[in-house]
This record gives C-alpha cells, sequence and structure tokens, in this order.
C-alpha cells in the first residue's frame, strides 16, 4: 500500500484578484520508504502540492489517500493526530514560535502527543544534537541564524518519529557544506528507519541526491524519474535551472 | 492531563510575551479599577448625606418644627423656625398621651456665650433638651453621655463635636467646667465629629456647634421657659411612625384653635426630599462609570486586536505541528480567563486603595458593594474573554497553510 495516493488532485485559489489553478489534474503515488524530491521553477506550484500531502491545505478537487485512509473524510482530531503521530514538517518560512525558545519549540509536537514533560525536554535536547545545536536549547529564535532556524524545525519535525518527513526548502537558506549535512542526514533517516521523505526544491543538485524526481510545472507533473510511474508526461521546453547556478530564494 | 497541559502553555505563551499580556491586563485593570472606584465614592457620598439626613431624626422619631415648612421647594429648612415659636410647653403635654408616643423632648435655643475660663466664644448654639431628646437622634459620643433624669435642674451640659474643639481643643473635657450667664456648668459628655462633606444636607441648622442643658436649668438661667423651637417625639417602633405623626397633626390643629402653624417631619418626609437630588447623583455616578467602563472594554479590544496576526500565525503553525483545533482554542481561552481575572483582581485592589486615598481627602468614606465589583469584573472578564477568543475561532476554522499565511 501506497503512503501518498493522488488521484486527480486540484487545486484552484479564489481568494486572490482572480481564480488560479494551482495545481490541475495531479496523479501520484509514494511508497513507504521512499526518498523523493518534487522540483519545478517558481510559481510552479510545487509548494501547494507539498501543502496538501503535508494536510495543511484542502484540494479542490480529487481524492488523496493517506497511508490507504481518504483525508477528506477524516475529521478535525483525527488529522492533528496525524499531523502529530505520522507526519514531520519542515516549512520554508515562519517555522519557529518567536517567544518559545529553541528546545520549546522542539518540545512543541511531543507536548500535543501527551509525553511528560521529562521525557520529552531529554528528547528534544537529543534532536538539537542531532542537527549540532544543543547549546542554542535556551536561545529565542530571532536569536538565532536562518539556517540554525531550519535545522531547528528539522530537530522538530523529527520529534514523534514520523513515518513521513516533508520538507520545502530545507536548504533553500544553507550554504553547500550545511546543505550537504541535511541532506546526508535525510537520507540517513530514510536508511536506518524507513521513514518516507519528499523534499521539495528548486535546485537539481539537491534533487539528484533523492531516489526519485518528480517535476512540477504550471500545477502539473510533467516528468517523474520512478520506474513505478506509469504516466510520463515529457513537455519540450527544458528544465530551468542548470546544475552549477544557485538560487538563493 | 490536556487540560493542565493547556494551562501550562498558556502560562508560558503568557509570559513569554510579557508586554502584551501586561497591556491586556492594564486595559482590565483600568476598567475595573476606574468603574468601582467611582462607584465606590458615589455610594460614600450617598451614605453619608442619607446619615446626616437620618441623624436630623431617626426612623422612629417625629419632629415637630415651629412654622409651616415647604419641604418640596426645600426652603430653609430649619432656620425658618427659629423665631417666634409657635410650639408650647402645652403641646407636649397632650402629645405625650398619644398611643404608640413613649416621650416627648422639647428642644429651644436660648442665647449667651460660654466662657472656657480663658476666652468667651458666642459660636455655640445653646439647646435646652430634656433626656428623650437622646433617644430621637443618632448621637455618636466621644466621651461621657447625655442628660438623663437624674440631671435634672442640674448644671450639667453635653457638647458638641465643634462645640468641644472651640472650647476646650483636642483634649477630653469630661469633668471640665464652662459658664454660661454666670453659671458654671460641668461637661458631662461630648459628642464625635461627623463628616463635614455631608452638613451642606443638613436640614436645621447645624448641631456639631450645640451645647445641650437640661431644660429646666436653662429655664433658671434665662428666668423664664425658653420658646420652644422643635418638639422630637419618641415613637416606641418605627412602623408606628405614620400613624402617629397624622394623628398629632390633627391633635395640634385643635390645640392651635384649627391653625396648621406648625410642620411635622418623619425622617422620610425630609428623605423624600433630597431623595431627587440623590437620584440625580446616582445617575450622573452611574453615567461617568459607564463611561470609564466603555473606555476600558475599548482599551482591552485594543491590544487584543493588535496580536491578532501574530498569533493567527501561531495558530496556524500548532496545528500544522498537531494540535486538534480545540486544543488551540482552550490555550487561547484560558489565557483569556487568566488575564482577565488576574486584571480584574488586580483592579479591585487598585479600586480599593484609590477610592480610600481620595475619600480621606474628601473626607468620605466609600462604600463597596459586591454588585459594583460584580458589574465592573464581569464586564471587564466578559470583554477580555470575547475579544481574545473570538480572533482565535476565526483562525482555527482557517486551514493551517492559510492561518500561517495571514497578513
Amino acid at each position: 500500500m501506497n503512503v501518498i495516493e493522488l488521484k486527480d488532485i486540484g487545486m484552484v485559489f479564489t481568494d486572490r484578484s482572480e481564480p488560479t489553478l494551482a495545481l490541475s489534474h495531479i496523479d501520484l503515488a509514494i511508497g513507504k520508504g521512499e526518498f523523493v524530491a518534487i522540483i519545478g521553477p517558481s510559481g510552479s506550484g510545487k509548494s501547494t502540492l507539498m501543502n496538501v500531502i503535508g494536510l495543511l491545505d484542502t484540494p479542490t478537487s480529487g481524492e488523496f489517500y493517506l497511508d490507504g485512509n481518504l483525508v477528506a473524510s477524516l475529521n478535525d482530531s483525527s488529522l492533528a493526530k496525524l499531523r502529530r503521530e505520522k507526519i514531520g514538517f519542515v516549512f520554508q518560512s515562519f517555522n519557529l514560535l518567536p517567544r518559545l525558545s529553541v528546545v520549546q519549540n522542539v518540545e512543541l509536537p511531543l507536548v500535543y502527543g501527551g509525553i511528560p514533560p521529562k521525557q520529552r525536554r531529554a528528547r528534544a535536547l537529543e534532536l538539537l544534537g542531532l542537527v549540532g545545536l544543543h547549546d542554542r536549547a535556551n536561545y529565542k529564535p530571532h536569536q538565532i541564524s536562518g539556517g540554525q532556524t531550519q535545522r531547528v524545525a528539522i530537530a522538530r519535525a523529527l520529534a514523534n518519529h514520523p513515518s513521513l518527513i516533508l520538507a520545502d526548502e530545507p536548504t533553500g537558506n544553507l550554504d553547500t557544506k550545511a546543505s550537504k549535512a541535511i541532506i546526508d542526514e535525510l537520507r540517513r533517516l530514510n536508511r536506518d528507519t524507513g521513514a518516507t521523505i519528499v523534499i521539495v526544491t528548486h535546485n537539481p543538485e539537491v534533487a539528484v541526491q533523492t531516489d526519485r524526481t518528480v517535476t512540477v510545472r504550471d500545477g502539473e507533473i510533467v516528468n517523474d524519474t520512478s520506474q513505478k510511474a506509469s504516466k510520463t508526461k515529457s513537455k519540450s521546453a527544458p528544465i530551468a535551472d542548470s546544475p552549477h547556478r544557485r538560487i538563493t530564494v | 492531563m490536556m487540560f493542565y497541559e493547556n494551562f501550562k502553555m498558556a502560562f508560558v505563551s503568557l509570559s513569554n510575551a510579557k508586554l502584551r499580556s501586561f497591556l491586556t491586563m492594564l486595559g482590565i485593570i483600568i476598567g475595573v479599577a476606574a468603574v468601582v472606584s467611582i462607584l465606590a465614592i458615589g455610594a460614600g457620598v450617598k451614605k453619608a448625606v442619607q446619615d446626616q439626613i437620618t441623624g436630623v431624626v431617626n426612623a422612629n422619631a417625629i419632629a415637630v418644627a415651629s412654622g409651616k415648612i415647604n419641604l418640596k421647594s426645600g426652603g430653609g429648612g430649619g432656620a425658618s423656625s427659629i423665631g417666634a415659636s409657635t410650639l408650647t410647653i402645652t403641646d407636649t403635654d397632650y402629645l405625650s398621651k398619644l398611643d404608640h408616643v413613649l416621650a416627648v423632648a422639647p428642644m429651644s435655643l436660648i442665647s449667651g456665650n460660654v466662657s472656657n475660663g480663658k476666652t468667651i466664644s458666642n459660636s455655640e448654639l445653646l439647646i435646652a433638651t430634656t433626656p428623650p431628646f437622646s433617644k430621637t437622634q443618632t448621637l455618636k459620643f466621644a466621651s461621657g453621655r447625655f442628660i438623663n433624669d437624674s440631671d435634672k435642674g442640674k448644671a450639667v451640659a453635653v457638647l458638641g463635636g465643634n462645640a468641644k474643639l472651640d472650647l476646650f481643643g483636642t483634649a477630653d473635657a469630661l469633668g471640665k467646667t464652662i459658664n454660661i450667664r454666670g453659671t458654671t456648668f460641668t461637661i458631662i459628655g461630648s459628642l464625635k465629629t461627623t463628616d463635614s462633606a455631608a452638613s451642606s444636607f443638613s436640614a436645621g441648622p447645624s448641631l456639631e456647634n450645640a451645647v445641650y442643658l437640661p431644660f429646666d436649668t436653662a429655664t433658671k438661667i434665662t428666668g423664664s421657659v425658653p420658646p420652644i423651637a422643635r418638639l422630637l417625639v419618641q415613637v416606641d417602633e418605627a412602623s408606628n411612625v405614620n400613624s402617629v405623626a397624622a394623628a398629632m397633626k390633627s391633635k395640634m390643629i385643635k390645640g392651635h384653635g384649627g391653625q396648621e402653624d406648625f410642620t411635622v417631619l418623619t425622617q422620610s418626609d425630609i428623605l423624600s426630599t433630597v431623595d431627587t437630588v440623590l437620584s440625580l447623583l446616582t445617575t450622573f455616578i452611574v453615567a461617568i462609570a459607564s463611561i470609564s467602563l466603555l473606555v476600558g472594554g475599548i482599551g482591552i479590544m485594543n491590544i487584543m486586536l493588535v496580536s491578532v496576526t501574530e498569533r493567527t500565525r501561531e495558530i496556524g503553525l500548532r496545528k500544522a505541528i498537531g494540535a486538534s483545533s480545540s486544543t488551540v482554542l482552550s490555550q487561547f481561552l484560558i489565557e483569556a480567563v487568566v488575564i482577565s481575572l488576574v486584571g480584574g483582581g488586580i483592579g479591585i485592589a487598585v479600586a480599593i486603595g484609590l477610592a480610600t486615598g481620595a475619600g480621606k481627602l474628601a473626607k468620605i468614606t466609600p462604600v463597596f458593594t459586591p454588585e459594583a465589583i460584580g458589574l465592573a469584573f464581569g464586564v471587564s472578564a466578559a470583554v477580555g474573554i470575547i475579544f481574545g477568543i473570538a480572533p482565535a475561532i476565526k483562525a482555527a476554522r482557517k486551514r493551517p497553510i492559510q492561518a500561517l499565511k495571514a497578513i
């Protein structure tokens, strides 16, 4: 059974000056333990796709099955449980609560999971150690760098041992060395724990480090390097970014 | 377990946003403090006025004044009754025989200066009366006692609050002597001074400056029965006052040859004249208190709305991490309740300080009623909670990513 199954997913945004078609006829299946990159230029809909998968947004059409369960049929507390226990999400921005300390931020999923204070503090510090920020535990988010914020977010995403890790541009703010470290860590997680990992990126250098690349353009999947994919739409336009050009967002 | 965690989370959230929490609380503190202190001072003023009024004559007493006083126009009060008196000792006799009447005390003014041995003063009001007088008034003694039956004909005197201050300063006057019209009087009692702020509402000359002498002694030193300014009738029970007053009126009209050249005053008569003034005062106070409540409420609302954007994003993030809507909402609700309760408590404490301080300046004792405190507390808490929760409810309804992108 696939962890993620999207059938004919569409997303129309009506809260803008004119209705915007962000996603159109998306069919995507991701199996357990896969390490996938979703790549596409800015505005392609890749972040929107990620938000749907991460249960942060609701598609306007189509069906989304998470572990075989139709998401649309789930109620608020079931969804909250999934976000808490199953999914670890790393956002592009607005990652941390500004008024809580770094360690309090990392602890948060554990608080909602009902873990007692001593245990969750220990786990949070362990996770911070994993991303090399143990000594920043009591700092406030505004006191650490953007890259460090990202790493704290990753630590938090791992708090509840999620089986699905979603990262939206996790290396966007990082230099090459730190980028590699993050991707290596994610790969290690994938190999050691069998977690399913989906990364959104615009950087092909990052994409090649994963096992599978799904290319999104204009709200549609135009390429999928997976052998399991039954449809591979290839469009004539080349991929915009060249491997040696770094785009900073 | 979850509730306790929410509670802790609310506290963490509040203490991590100290300025915002304080500003919100400040709105509640100001609203509650203003309303409670204003209502307390207002109630204190009303009580002082009423005490002064009811001090003129007790609930179980009736005063008969010489001349017809028009209470409705508020004219003259007791002053117009001092002059040629229409009341006589005969009135005293037949009035004391009426049903439910325990005693009748005449009240006369005699002229004369008072000497304390060093200086001569003419600011004292010399009042000749009999023992039942003390039963018809609320007299608060600083020391000693009022004239009683054993003092009949003796040269003893009781001093009013200001009279004692004037003659003997702050020293105790008990046992000391004064000289009136050549006779030496021993002081057997002195009264406390009352709140001066309410004395302007008095329906008669200020008794603060009174020196009370036994009626028979006054007759002796002036050489004749002094003209009676007032009769004070002690009734057995307050519930009988109105029927006795009616009986007195008809009896006295007969006794005065068909003339109603006197005024029968019960406590409720006097109270009703100032009722209009008191009502106006109440309305005024309530209006001011309402305005300050409104201002306080707006203050609370403002600070809550100011932080809505920040908190909307926070709600989006918490939901994305795995908090359910109800968890997030109960955290925000607890925050709002805590701020409201703590702010309300501080506000009441501030109000007590404010009102007591202001009261000392104005010589009014503030009166704190549960209704005033309940009203101020209730409204402020309601505003704090409503404006704390409403944006949260709105945010929790959004999809997490929408809330996260809120501007």
